[in-house]
């Protein structure tokens, strides 16, 4: 469920952006497209709470996290919205699976009837679940990257260009896993790509 | 997972840096603990030695050398003074007590005192088993005598000349009888046989000093006298007329070890100041691994950040990375400090026969935990400025 209004924001008095609204019902998924420069990970970072608008409102469910605390919006971040990066970030001192358990730890949940567990069977990592970050494959560090996004059952997940770099195949394969993994969770997937492939994967799609 | 866990994962996720900054942390707490003690026990165990006698009254000579063979029993006696003159000197208004001592003999390294029984009574110790000397040739024994010979009363031994162990001039024809032991004092009365005076000089007369046949001691000699002043005013006369007017020497103790302590503080400060620099260069180490962290790892802060992560949340990360590796410095130096100290202890107590505790060293330890506490609050407080600055969307999104 997540609703914007009005949302424009700028860096400087040159680069401002005005977005248009957005409006989902729950578990509806987005796809927003867009070149390069036009504001997407902008978008992406004032949706997840990490860039404050100028003017405007976001809804998620019915709270506006543009209004909120700094503090406040750090807990509703954590709790309610999870972010999948183009390229993922860990903490490289941790193995995949303490990297899961901090994830929870910091979103204040606790892991619970073996969320970390089945979540490592879902995307396959169980055979890497002792290992760094830095040990693993490609492909194994983009499951990874979903895991840590969806792990704590977000209400909204945030995909950052999460195709750009992956053939056709492992294309279709990624994007068919965030959706079911966002089902799982009656969360609202919203992909932001510029890659024209995954075009046709959804219905609802918004060009920037 | 916990703070004090990912902290525990990062400090050893880099080794060489923790060991570095653990290595000379725990040096310089090692060295400032050990330092500390060791002047403090020095110093207590000197002025605890002193016993409050104000004046020592002997041979002309170093004044040093005369408190520290008089009081303290470590030095050569400056040499002997006539007993009718030195009396005279005690017939004083502003001397309250003068205990006579002579010395110079030994028995395996343990010295011999002639005395009276007011030595004792100085020592505030007493008779733990047996009796007081009472006539000549009757010896009674300190605590830490006993214990290390293996003396016990009714035990006789001949006594050897001059103040080390020699088997060459010994006293063979006068053995003296123990015939009581001292209460322990931690003092140095603990490491001294006491006998009367009449001993010291018997055991003498074969040597032609004095060889009168109806043993009449007028002539007789003794090493100093200790003196207690009933009026504290006869500091500020009586040891300046003596110098003067007589052929003795009179001597300060609390001067005398003050000027031995400037002497010796010295050298205490330097290793202090040495150990400060290297702390201070710790605390620098230290600052410079958080700092690294802080930005080297900011994507991983900024990660933790979208977690939920408040930004006060973060600094305790910090905070307890940096405490995580001072607490584990301070374990180690303390136990090496402590470790050290009590080598040395045990040296001190095969040497000079004297055992020696730590002093207040909880105390030490306290106040030395409070400073490194500080130290990691003070580098935590510098480290963790770039994550007010921190802009999470500009971090995240330099994707490499």
């Amino acid at each position: 469920m997540l609703k914007t209004v009005d949302v424009t924001f700028s860096y400087t008095k040159d680069t401002s952006f005005n977005f248009p609204d957005i409006e989902l019902s729950p578990s509806q998924p987005l796809l927003i497209l867009g070149k390069s420069g036009i504001g997407k990970t902008t978008l992406l970072h004032l949706l997840a709470g990490i860039l404050s608008p100028d003017k405007g409102s976001i809804f998620i469910k019915d709270t506006n996290i543009a209004s909120m605390s700094i503090k406040k919006l750090d807990r509703f971040r954590g709790k309610h919205i999870g972010i999948v990066f183009q390229n993922t970030i860990t903490v490289s001192s941790l193995t995949v699976y303490e990297n899961l358990q901090a994830r929870l730890y910091f979103s204040g949940i606790s892991n619970q009837k073996g969320a970390i567990e089945n979540i490592l069977e879902q995307l396959d990592l169980v055979s890497v679940k002792n290992q760094k970050p830095n040990t693993l494959s490609t492909g194994q560090l983009q499951r990874l990257g979903i895991a840590l996004g969806v792990i704590h059952k977000p209400d909204i997940i945030l995909a950052d260009e999460p195709t750009s770099s992956l053939d056709d195949e492992n294309c279709e394969l990624v994007i068919e896993l965030l959706k079911s993994q966002a089902k799982k969770s009656h969360a609202n997937l919203i992909i932001i790509t510029h890659d024209q492939r995954i075009k046709n994967s959804f219905t609802n799609t918004i060009v920037l | 997972m916990n703070f004090i866990k990912l902290s525990y994962k990062n400090i050893i996720a880099k080794p060489l840096q923790t060991f570095l900054t653990v290595l000379i942390l725990s040096l310089s707490i090692g060295l400032l603990l050990g330092v500390k003690q060791l002047n403090k026990v020095f110093e207590s165990q000197l002025q605890q030695s002193l016993n409050g006698v104000d004046m020592v009254v002997g041979a002309k000579g170093s004044p040093l050398q005369l408190v520290l063979s008089a009081v303290l029993h470590i030095d050569n006696p400056t040499g002997n003074i006539p007993y009718n003159e030195a009396k005279k000197i005690a017939d004083n208004k502003y001397i309250g007590e003068a205990i006579p001592i002579s010395i110079g003999d030994n028995y395996k390294g343990y010295k011999i005192v002639g005395t009276t029984v007011s030595f004792v009574n100085l020592h505030k110790t007493g008779i733990a088993t047996g009796t007081m000397f009472n006539t000549t040739y009757e010896v009674v024994i300190g605590n830490a005598v006993s214990e290390n010979l293996n003396l016990n009363i009714g035990d006789t031994f001949s006594s050897s000349h001059g103040m080390i162990e020699n088997a060459i001039e010994s006293h063979d024809e006068h053995p003296l009888k123990v015939v009581g032991i001292l209460k322990p004092t931690q003092n140095v009365i603990d490491r001294l046989i006491l006998t009367n005076l009449e001993s010291i000089w018997h055991m003498h007369e074969h040597e032609g000093v004095n060889n009168s046949p109806d043993h009449n001691h007028d002539n007789e000699e003794i090493t100093a006298l200790l003196i207690k002043f009933k009026n504290k005013r006869g500091l500020l006369h009586l040891p300046r007329n003596i110098n003067k007017n007589t052929n003795f020497q009179a001597a300060l103790p609390k001067y005398q070890l003050d000027k031995l302590f400037k002497l010796t503080a010295i050298g205490a400060k330097a290793i202090t100041w040495i150990a400060f620099s290297i702390l201070f260069v710790s605390g620098i180490s230290m600052f410079v691994s958080l700092y690294r962290m802080v930005k080297e790892r900011a994507k991983e802060l900024a990660l933790i950040r979208t977690y939920g992560a408040s930004r006060n949340k973060l600094i305790l990360l910090v905070f307890s990375e940096g405490l995580l590796v001072g607490l584990f410095s301070f374990i180690l130096g303390a136990l090496l400090a402590t470790f050290c100290l009590q080598t040395i202890f045990s040296l001190i107590k095969d040497t000079y026969k004297q055992q020696i505790y730590l002093l207040e060293y909880h105390k030490d330890i306290l106040d030395l935990f409070l400073f490194i506490f500080g130290i990691i609050i003070f580098a935590t407080l510098i480290a963790i400025r770039p994550i007010f600055k921190m802009d999470i969307s500009k971090i995240i999104s330099h994707e490499s």
